[in-house]
Parts: C-alpha cells; structure tokens; sequence
C-alpha cells in the first residue's frame, strides 16, 4: 500500500502540451479518478505514475520514494488497460499464475495466492477453464485478478470499462467497488465517464486540456463545482447553463435571452456583481420542481418529455432557450402544457462569464 | 405518412432463422423501437422494410401496398445507418441538396427545402461548411437532414445513437423525438438501450433471438413486463429478482421469501392453483422502501454493500441471506457501507412471473 503524489509535473510531446503543471496527492488505500475529456491528459498523467512516460519537469512520488528515474517493472504498481486482455489457449489458474511464476515463486506459494484471489473475485470455480470461453464480465475478473495477484501498492486502471455494453458496465462498477472496500489497494482510474467517476471514486481530479480544474470528493463537484467546465461535465442530465446580464437598479435584476429574473432571494445572493456584469446562470435538471399552471420563479411550456421508467426529462422552453428538469416518477405533466418552475436559490450557482469561474 | 404492417414475416439467412414470424403494425405517424441485443433481428427487420433484404416468407405493407417486390427507391423510404457517411468534399449544403439533385427537382425549391430542413435541425450556420469541421453531433443531424429532405413517407433509424459519446447521446435522444413528432412522420428505430427505447418511442418492440416477445406503449412495457426477459431488460437499474414459495395460511396468500413473507391477498383470484408452487417476484430498486427502523411485521433488514451516489440520486445495493437488492435512497437516509438497514416492498408495484415458464401473473 502507498500514497501516489504528484508536483509539478508538466509533459509535453512535440509543440502539445498534454499535462501543465499537475501537483495531485492521492492518499494510501483511496480509489481517485482522473476524468475529462479525450486529450485532457488524464492517460498521459497515468502512464506517467507507471514509468511508461517520462515527465519533462517535476516529481512523481510512490510512498516516500522518488520514482521519475525508477523503471516501471521497479515501481510495484500493476496497470490494468482494458480487463479482458487475458493470454488465450491458457486456463484461467495459469492465467493468474503466469505473473508469479515468471516471478519465480515457489509453486506452493502460487497455488495458495491464486486460490485465494480467485476466492475474492468469486472465480474460484472456474480455474480450471480456458479463459477465452468465459464471459465478457469473467474475463474481466480474471484480468483484474492477474493484476491484483502480487498484491502491488498501487493498481492503475485505464478506461477499464469502456468496451462493455451499458448494463455490464453497471454490473462491473460495484464490483470493483467492492473489491477495492475489500483490499483497499490505493487505486487510481482514468475515465471520461463521469457516472463511473461519481459512482466510484473517493476524489476525482477532473481534468481539461492538461490542466487540472477541481480535485475533491465526488459530492464537493457536484454541489460546488468551481468553474463552468466542471459544472458542464459533471452530472447527468447536464447542468442548465443560462448566460444573463447583471442590471442594477432598486434591486438586482437579471436579463436573459427573452425574460428576466429578480427576487429577494437572488438579491442576497448577488452583492458582489455589478451593473452590466456577465453571468452564467446554473440550475441541475433534478433541482427545478416543476408544476402546472403560473407562479414560480420561471415560466415555460413543456416541449418534449422522455419517460425514463421511475423518473422523466422534461424540456421546457423558457423564453428563448431550453431547460431540462428531471422528474421523479412518473411525468405529471403533458407536452404544449404551461408549467411553473421552482427553484431554491441556494440550488442556484453562478459563473461569472468571463473567467468562467464560481462567483 | 404511412402506416406499416409486417405479416407473418420470415427471414431466414441458410439456415439460421434470422427473423421468426413476426406480425407487427406501425401506426401512421407513430414512432416504434426495435429493442434487443446483437443478434436480436432488428437490423433485418429494417433492411427487409426498406427493401435493401429480401422477406423468406411473409408480407410487408407501406401504406396500402404490399411492396415485398418493390425497389428501395420505389418504397419512399429514407434509412439513416449507425455509421453515416457525409461527402467530405462538398458544404453541408451540397449534402443535403444532393438527394434532390439527383431526382432534378428545380434549383430554387432545392434552395427552399434545403433552408427549411437546415432550420429544423439547427444547422442553419453551418451551411456552408465542410463535414470534417464539424462536431460529432453536428454531423448527425446533418446526416438526417439529408435524409428527411425528399420528404419520404417513412424514416428507419438503424441504431441512430450509438456512436455518440454520452453526453450527446442525451442531447440527441430528445433532440430526434422532438423532430420525429414535428414533422409527424411514421419512423421506426433500432436500439440495444433500454433507456433509449423508453425515451423516444411511442411503443416498443421486445426482440430476443429473431423472436417479438412483446410490443406494447412504454408504459405497459415498463409496468407490465410479459415476462422476465422484458422485466430484467427493460429498466435502469435492473429489477430486483427474487423467488419464493406461495404458501396459503388461514386463508392468507403469501409468498415465502425465507427473510419475508409477502402478503398477496390482493392477487388471490389469479394465484388459486399456485399453492406450494415456486414464483418469481420482481420489485423495482424504487418500489422498495428502506427504513433505518423496523417499520411492520413484513419489513426485513440488510447490510448495505455498496453505495453509488450519481450526485442526483443514490442507489444501494443490499445484501440479505443470499439476495443482492439495488434500492433507491432517499437524500434524507445517510448511508455507510457495512451498515444495516430495514427494506419493505411496496407491495402494489411489485411483478410475478411464473418459475417455470417465465411468463407474467396473471
């Protein structure tokens, strides 16, 4: 087991700078995504903590030591790039094997460690089969376990469930879940899927064109993202971003694109702005509560619903511009209805638009 | 405008039967999803209706024809592919007059049609623009409009999704469901997402192995699964699957779940007959309340597993005697993992499926 910390890594390759300036700690035993976008630097950043990538400036730390000059067989970290890389033609005990042996354990010692991975893994009954005729979700286990086999300080994992089809890939996160409650093997897992991030991480550092944005507890992003990038792209539906200008006259008021907005309540939260500023004005679709007829904050006409089962999306048409708002249950509204829409200030986040920063 | 009705259509590739006798009608107007898995037989069903596969047995109507022996181009029909393809060299504009060149319809109604589906779709700035400068979903919509700009009576969507990133994903489901209703043209659509399914279509077409297993209104389809295939399929996260011995006591009917006993009183006419007999009980992860207190007699308690918090809702999974439940959390309960916790069904909303056959009580 061992702390990752980075200072002041920077990578570039030719004119691209894919990493600026990444100073992270990831504590013992903790499970952190990296997550963004494809070409945030998110892999890169991994590949630099296994050895596979040398950074151009600053220092990776496993543990205490300093490993920008170790090499990555030396580094006691196991990567993990897509699970079912697993070695065809062998069953799936020489599978998990095959790492201490070429290790040179003792045979005894293999039998006993690889019985007692695949017992974690909930595997034990298939060690005698061909891995190539498991399951998607098995071979999964397998490659995890022939990761997890000697029992490395750090496991990196890169897009592991990227492949799979939508309800495997539910399947596949609370078992890594699990497994990580279980061995607390400090884990670091790159992703550009935020539900993955959320759903599992203790922190994710959410990362865009090389710069690191936020590095906090999944609930922390979501209640406080600090900039409009990360409010964008954690969340699902996304957060309702609506540009408006700030007028001051006997009170605060804000113009968006066909209605305005003023109340007591938007008041206080608006001290610091000034007249003629630049907003960004945020609201997550299941923050809004949404009723038929006047009233509200805001006024719309439902444009289109989509049924999810035990909860709806709604799109309603304010002014000019769309806002989603997800419903608990089932709808009770109907498309062409006017409807009022609820929202509690304190749900409310503002960006100013310039900076794009959190005011 | 057209309805569609397939009778008692065949497709059978050698050997293997890739579509098994199937009856369905598209309503004029309605949008229809063909869900399944690979291998489900929905992109057989498509290419048989726009006439790019030939039917091994049966009829396939588009409005009031029979066109089994009609050309693609004499059905009216526009098919949109999963991988669509755009000419690279030309302006978006070119794109979309393209298909109304080819038929010579004069240049200044090109001019019209291409300016008024460009407006539809929002992609009137980019007219001018060539494909590879554009977004993914910039390109989809693209994609469709060329599709949509002959105006042909019936649209087929092969997986129209799926090559999205996720985030597009959602802005495009609503995006085709809005434009599917405004123009008001029958559309039929493939998909192997439930969520998909549900939140475009009108109804839906449960597909298994070249089987239709159900076709029903999403509603009915999510409430009133036929069998497990369709209740185990259908919905996000998936229903809680348990099964249980109906035992009758004092003229009670209730289902022996070995930590519970369900009491299904209000199911007694249909489970006359199931006495001592294996049943499965599905419950949905919101259909089941959790309780940090014992709340009645027929509540039962569970050591939390796994917590996953999406930001917008929180989802356990709960573990008793050998069951894993998924279960909807309230904001207000905090949850640890390791913790107990008291889970009820919510008995009114919970499904039954016989052990043996899998199909739905009643």
């Amino acid at each position: 087991m061992a702390s990752v910390r980075l200072v002041g890594v920077s990578k570039r390759f030719g004119k691209h700078e894919a990493v600026r300036n990444l100073t992270l700690e990831v504590p013992d035993r903790s499970f952190v995504c990296l997550l963004g976008p494809s070409g945030c630097g998110k892999t890169t950043t991994l590949r630099m903590i296994a050895g596979l990538e040398t950074p151009d400036t600053g220092e990776i730390y496993i543990g205490e030591n300093l490993v920008n000059k170790v090499p990555p067989y030396e580094r006691d970290i196991a990567m993990v790039f897509q699970f079912y890389a697993i070695y065809p033609g062998m069953t799936v005990f020489d599978n998990l094997a095959f790492p201490l042996k070429q290790r040179k354990w003792p045979k005894g010692e293999i039998v006993r460690r690889v019985r007692e991975v695949a017992e974690i893994l909930r595997i034990d009954h298939l060690l005698e089969k061909d891995a190539m005729s498991l399951t998607v979700g098995e071979k999964q286990r397998v490659a995890l376990g022939r990761a997890m086999v000697r029992d490395p300080k750090v496991f990196l994992l890169d897009e592991p469930l990227t492949n799979l089809d939508a309800r495997l890939r539910a399947v596949m996160r609370i078992e890594l879940k699990k497994l990580h409650n279980k061995i607390k093997t400090t884990t670091i897992y790159v992703t550009h899927d935020q539900l993955e991030a959320m759903t599992m991480a203790d922190r994710i550092g959410v990362m865009e064109s090389g710069v690191l944005q936020q590095y906090d507890t999944p609930s922390n992003l979501y209640d406080k993202p600090a900039n409009l990038f990360v409010a964008g792209f954690i969340g699902s539906p996304t957060m309702n971003l609506l540009e408006c200008r700030v007028r001051k006259g006997e009170r605060t008021y804000l113009d968006f694109d066909g209605f305005t907005l003023s109340s007591d309540s938007l008041d206080s939260r608006l001290k610091n702005v000034y007249d003629g500023m630049e907003l960004v004005f945020g609201v997550r679709p299941s923050d809004i509560r949404v009723e038929e007829g006047g009233g509200g904050l805001l006024n719309g006409r439902i444009e289109v619903i989509e049924p999810l089962g035990d909860k709806a999306i709604l799109d309603i048409s304010v002014g000019k511009t769309i806002i989603r708002v997800l419903e608990r249950g089932k709808a009770q509204v109907n498309v062409g209805s006017s409807v009022a829409l609820y929202i509690e200030s304190e749900k409310i986040h503002f960006f100013d638009k310039k900076t794009g920063l959190r005011l | 405008m057209a309805r569609v009705f397939l009778n008692h259509v065949v497709k059978k590739y050698g050997r293997e039967t890739a579509v098994e006798d199937l009856t369905l009608e598209v309503r004029d107007g309605e949008f229809v999803a063909l869900f399944g898995p690979p291998g489900a037989g929905k992109t057989s069903i498509l290419k048989m209706v726009a006439g790019l596969e030939d039917v091994t047995s049966g009829e396939i109507w588009i409005g009031d024809k029979i066109v089994n022996d009609l050309s693609p181009a004499e059905r009216d029909v526009a098919m949109v592919f999963q991988s669509f393809a755009l000419y690279p060299t030309m302006t978006v504009f070119e794109n979309l007059a393209f298909p109304l060149r080819k038929r010579k319809v004069p240049p200044n109604e090109i001019e019209k049609r291409v300016k008024e589906i460009a407006s539809i779709l929002n992609i009137s700035h980019l007219l001018d623009k060539k494909p590879g400068t554009l977004s993914g979903g910039e390109r989809q919509r693209v994609a469709l409009g060329r599709a949509m700009v002959r105006r042909p009576q019936l649209f087929l969507f092969d997986e129209p999704l799926t090559n999205l990133d996720a985030k597009l994903r959602l802005h495009m489901r609503a995006e085709l469901k809005k434009l599917q209703r405004e123009m008001g043209q029958t559309a039929i659509f493939s998909t192997p997402d439930d969520v998909e399914a549900i939140s475009m279509a009108d109804r839906i077409a449960v597909l298994s192995k070249g089987r239709l297993i159900q076709y029903d209104t999403v509603d009915n389809i999510y409430e009133r699964p036929c069998n497990l295939y369709v209740a185990q399929n259908i919905g996000s996260p998936q229903i809680n699957i348990v099964e249980g011995t109906l035992v009758v006591e004092g003229g009670n009917f209730l289902l022996d779940l070995g930590f519970t006993r369900v009491n299904l009183n209000f199911l007694s006419d249909i489970l006359k007959g199931f006495e001592g007999k294996s049943l499965i009980l599905g419950v949905r992860p919101f259909d089941i309340n959790p309780s940090t207190r014992k709340t009645d007699d027929t509540s039962f308690r569970g050591k939390v597993e796994v917590v996953e918090d999406t930001g917008a809702e929180v989802y356990a999974s709960v573990v008793v005697d050998s069951t894993t439940f998924t279960v909807y959390i309230p904001r207000d309960i905090r949850l640890d993992v390791g913790e107990e916790i008291w889970l009820s069904l919510n008995t009114k909303r919970i499904h039954l499926f016989d052990k043996s056959s899998g199909k739905a009580l009643p």
